[in-house]
């Protein structure tokens, strides 16, 4: 009796087994998404996976060879484009400042990608929706790259204390180390306030396009970094002068 | 008052810390690792005693198990590594749900585990522990 | 290799149990760690197989507290007995500053006792340690089942076996039931922390 009621027990597991395995396809099965399969981002997914686990200058070359290869791909899409443009410049920031690169950088790049790739693989996604997204990204960015001037001022300022009685303890924050920005050519006469800047910008990102967001942002930065400089040099003169 | 810190592969017996020493050696751990984010960082021997501990505040875990547990373990992969020809390995990590940890070593005598969360990359984490391994050997060298 | 913060004050030794397998050396933590779990405060770790053999190692750290201005911490580890675990034992034993060798008082593992020792000696060499010189107790373990009929060694033959050399301290003892468990714990610690008192003063 026990061995029946045992032998009917593993039978119904093993038909369970059986209906498991075999069941047909729903039509809710299938994923929004494609997988990569011979996707042009599979050679992108695996660097940035690669990077994940290690920092090398190896490692972020191939990134930044990545990133040129999608690029070409993709060369009329915009907005991809725009997504690439943002990789490739944290991208640069790191392989330039390794260890002292800001934490959350490695974050920032994977938001980036996670965002770059749906818009890239969802069937149907409108142009407005994408635009969404990058504009999303473009923010992250925004913030990294306040949070790498803040963590910088917050670095250089006793050291500044140290050696100059602080006549003009800086007002404008220290440079963001991006190096491709690092040939300034100091040709505008007034530097922007931080503060004012920032709204301002707030607002007009609204009623701007991503990229065009985009463009503003690093031009922002370029602007920062030759007033940081600037400020930077009057710095060194006066101390210079004092001792 | 300045011992001299002994070598357990010469066959001595005793590590003597100095307080100059411990501070230093708490400075890296706190610049380098504590402060990039990481959960907490101890520095042990790899007979599994504890040099040094820091960590963030929260989450208590249990050091000195986790200290002989983690000598005992980097021993063995050691051998380990001894066994499939190769020279050691330069990546000994754990991957959990909510926490990781990593073993570096710092010289033949010296461990260190660091354990992290999602704040921080491993990549990036791999970059700190070496810049800290640099700055503990030297804080680590005799009469130093 | 003992541990000594001069910062917080602090020292920290480590003691393995060591000997054949099956010989009683975790059936001692677990006896000390069972009587005393209130008063130590600290978890026993234990590593072992299905079979309920030590794997790996025993770990149970015992904090003395503070002795001449120090606070003292034992680390007390057993190896896995197992002939095929060699290698593990020698990982084990590294940076050890005291060892209590735990014989098996049963006559048929006489051979065992021998050849566990040598290896001791064996894996201290090569730490560039001698089994001379390093803090050591015996314990002949199993000496209650003498009521049960069972066939022992004499103490005086293990003496003979194992330690008219090395002259060590050594006591008769019952791991399960408890005799002489904590005096052999006491001993060896006592010794181990006297061997560092030079370099605490």
């Amino acid at each position: 009796m026990a061995q029946q009621r045992d032998k009917d027990n593993f039978r119904s597991q093993v038909e369970d087994r059986l209906d498991h395995l075999f069941q047909e396809e729903s039509p809710e099965a299938t994923e929004e998404h494609v997988g990569l399969g011979e996707h042009p981002l599979k050679g992108l997914k695996a660097v940035l996976l690669s990077i994940d686990w290690e920092i090398t200058d190896s490692t972020m070359d191939s990134l930044l060879n990545e990133i040129k290869n999608v690029e070409y791909v993709y060369s009329e899409d915009k907005i991809i484009l725009t997504f690439l443009q943002l990789l490739g410049s944290i991208g640069r920031y790191v392989k330039a400042n390794k260890g002292r690169a800001h934490p959350d950088a490695t974050r920032v790049i994977n938001s980036v990608y996670e965002a770059l790739e749906k818009v890239a693989l969802t069937e149907g996604m409108t142009r407005v929706e994408k635009e969404k997204m990058l504009l999303e990204e473009v923010a992250n960015f925004k913030k990294l790259k306040q949070q790498v001037v803040l963590r910088k001022a917050e670095k250089k300022e006793p050291a500044v204390s140290e050696v100059t009685p602080p006549p003009a303890p800086s007002q404008a924050p220290p440079p963001a180390p991006a190096p491709e920005e690092r040939e300034i050519r100091v040709t505008k006469s007034s530097a922007p306030e931080e503060t004012p800047v920032e709204v301002r910008a707030e607002a007009r990102f609204a009623e701007m396009s991503p990229h065009e967001a985009f463009a503003y942002a690093l031009e922002e930065i370029k602007d920062v970094i030759r007033a940081e400089f600037r400020a930077l040099r009057a710095e060194i003169k006066l101390w210079r002068e004092s001792k | 008052m300045d011992k001299q810190y002994i070598s357990d592969t010469d066959g001595q017996r005793t590590y003597i810390f100095t307080p100059a020493q411990l501070s230093r050696i708490e400075a890296v751990l706190a610049e380098d690792l504590l402060d990039v984010g990481v959960h907490s960082v101890t520095l042990i021997d790899m007979a599994g005693n504890i040099i040094s501990t820091m960590d963030n505040g929260e989450n208590r875990h249990d050091l000195y198990s986790l200290a002989a547990l983690a000598a005992g373990n980097f021993g063995a992969v050691s051998t380990m590594a001894g066994l499939i020809g190769e020279e050691e390995f330069s990546l000994l990590f754990h991957k959990g749900k909510k926490e990781n940890i990593h073993f570096s070593k710092v010289t033949d005598e010296f461990l260190l585990i660091t354990i992290f969360g999602k704040e921080v990359s491993l990549g990036f984490l791999r970059l700190k522990v070496a810049e800290a391994t640099e700055k503990l050997v030297i804080a680590l060298k005799p009469g130093s | 290799m003992a541990i000594i913060n001069l910062k917080k004050k602090e020292v920290q030794a480590k003691v393995v149990y060591y000997g054949p397998g099956r010989g009683g050396k975790t059936t001692n933590l677990e006896y000390i760690y069972k009587k005393f779990r209130s008063r130590i405060q600290t978890e026993m770790v234990t590593i072992k197989t299905h079979g309920d053999r030590t794997l790996f190692f025993d770990f149970l750290p015992i904090e003395i507290g503070r002795i001449k201005g120090y606070d003292i911490r034992i680390q007390l580890y057993t190896v896995p007995g197992q002939v095929k675990y060699e290698s593990t034992r020698r990982l084990v034993l590294r940076g050890v500053d005291g060892i209590v060798f735990v014989a098996d008082s049963l006559a048929v593992r006489r051979k065992e006792n021998v050849l566990s020792l040598k290896s001791l000696a064996d894996n201290l060499a090569s730490y560039k340690k001698s089994i001379l010189e390093i803090p050591l107790v015996f314990q002949y373990n199993k000496r209650d089942l003498l009521d049960e009929g069972i066939p022992l060694l004499p103490v005086e033959w293990l003496e003979k076996d194992l330690n008219s050399k090395l002259k060590a301290p050594s006591f008769a003892a019952s791991a399960l039931k408890g005799p002489n468990v904590v005096q052999t714990m006491k001993k060896i610690i006592i010794m181990t922390i006297d061997s560092l008192r030079k370099d605490l003063t």
